[in-house]
């Protein structure tokens, strides 16, 4: 996973799928990343996103309490992605903003 | 078929994938089956006590147009299909059971041979399909049964079960389906004009419309001639009886091209559904249609302009 951090900005690009198998090692990655840039405000990046399951809407949620109330950003969803975060009721959570075709 | 474990889930995923892409699922059909898997299966690992090496064997059922996946697990009995009443403190099963909640319907479950089996329909036949398959089906028990009577039976016991009770059921049948003809046309007809947006668009579907229906209706025609003239060996004595003792059909007979066309105004509005009369149903529906007929959906497109994504 690739992460970059520029101007106060945590970009996470998470990659693949995000499902039970390893959701925990995502959720360390970012840890690690989160605790080497403290002040960034976190982005998701969801362009190579293919597949997210309940374990990886956990991992979403995990860093949206952290946030304290302010509503993270997850861009670049696909239509895949965006059908179970909108089941899910994430789009009230977050703000997602779509892939363009 | 592929045994799926907690090691393997995406490998699974992607394994099912391939295999759905071979169907007619669709994309969206597939995404959901992927995810379903992952779920139901967390669900049956969990419920069957979270055993470090539980393992569900996953395996592609095709058949009639329709797709399934089917989970197989050894262990006691335990039904995964969420009720819609569940609840749960953990968050991460708070997701899984509304994920499992909004697709219950297309999952099912039954216990067998001490297998917890669980199907997740990922394609359904369409509607017309199914209706061509219970047609066929029927067509062909119909035409087995019926030789299959006309070998085992006598003459006079087949003419008693024809009396007694093959022709008080289709005379019952046929009456249902006469009393809908009429009440059905006239919906459908208000329901088609009303759902385009100007007479350009009726125009063109009804002159399809009546152009692909005179043409199935001349090689419906041909094809059943022709299959009668094999049948009966050239000889149709028996298709032109049956038609004259038919007390079932009733058709309104016209003098003439003139009577018939100023015959299409009704007189009042009971008479044309009694008595059958489609030209005068289809008027009344046209008539009707100037009252029901829409704005052209400018408002629906309205609502979909408003909506964002923040």
């Amino acid at each position: 996973m690739k992460f970059e951090s520029n101007d106060g900005v945590l970009t996470v690009f998470l990659e693949g799928d995000l499902d039970a198998q390893n959701a925990s090692s995502v959720q360390a990655e970012i840890d690690a990343a989160k605790n080497a840039h403290p002040n960034d405000e976190i982005l998701f990046d969801a362009q190579n996103l293919r597949y997210i399951s309940s374990a990886g809407l956990r991992v979403l949620l995990k860093f949206l309490r952290a946030a304290k109330g302010k509503k993270l950003v997850i861009q670049n969803v696909s239509r895949d992605v965006f059908d179970v975060l909108e089941l899910t009721r994430f789009v009230d959570l977050m703000t997602v903003k779509i892939a363009q075709a | 078929m592929v045994e799926l474990t907690m090691n393997n889930l995406s490998e699974t995923r992607q394994i099912v994938a391939q295999e759905l892409e071979k169907t007619k699922a669709t994309e969206k059909e597939i995404a959901r089956a992927k995810l379903l898997l992952e779920e139901t299966f967390m669900r049956l690992k969990a419920g069957l006590g979270e055993a470090p090496n539980f393992s569900v064997k996953v395996e592609l059922k095709t058949g009639f147009g329709e797709v399934d996946l089917r989970l197989t697990c050894a262990g006691e009995e335990y039904d995964p299909i969420v009720t819609l009443t569940e609840q749960s403190d953990d968050e991460e099963n708070v997701y899984r059971l509304i994920i499992l909640k909004a697709f219950r319907d297309k999952m099912t479950f039954v216990r067998k041979n001490g297998q917890n089996i669980v199907t997740i329909k990922v394609h359904e036949a369409s509607s017309s399909q199914k209706q061509m398959i219970y047609t066929i089906a029927a067509l062909i028990l119909g035409l087995v049964s019926g030789v299959v009577m006309h070998l085992v039976l006598g003459g006079a016991t087949l003419e008693a079960l024809n009396a007694q009770v093959v022709n008080p059921v289709r005379h019952i049948f046929l009456n249902a389906l006469q009393m809908m003809v009429a009440p059905v046309t006239f919906l459908a007809i208000i329901s088609g004009i009303t759902n385009m947006s100007d007479a350009v668009d009726i125009g063109k579907v009804g002159t399809k419309l009546v152009l692909t229906s005179a043409l199935m209706l001349v090689v419906v025609t041909v094809f059943s001639l022709g299959l009668s003239l094999l049948i009966f060996h050239g000889d149709l004595s028996y298709l032109q009886s049956a038609i004259h003792t038919s007390s079932e059909v009733s058709a309104t007979q016209y003098g003439s091209l003139k009577d018939m066309i100023f015959d299409i105004v009704p007189n009042n509005l009971v008479d044309p559904f009694k008595g059958q009369k489609i030209l005068q149903v289809l008027f009344l529906a046209i008539f009707f249609w100037d009252g029901f007929k829409s704005d052209g959906g400018e408002s629906a497109r309205r609502d979909g302009d408003s909506r964002l994504f923040v």
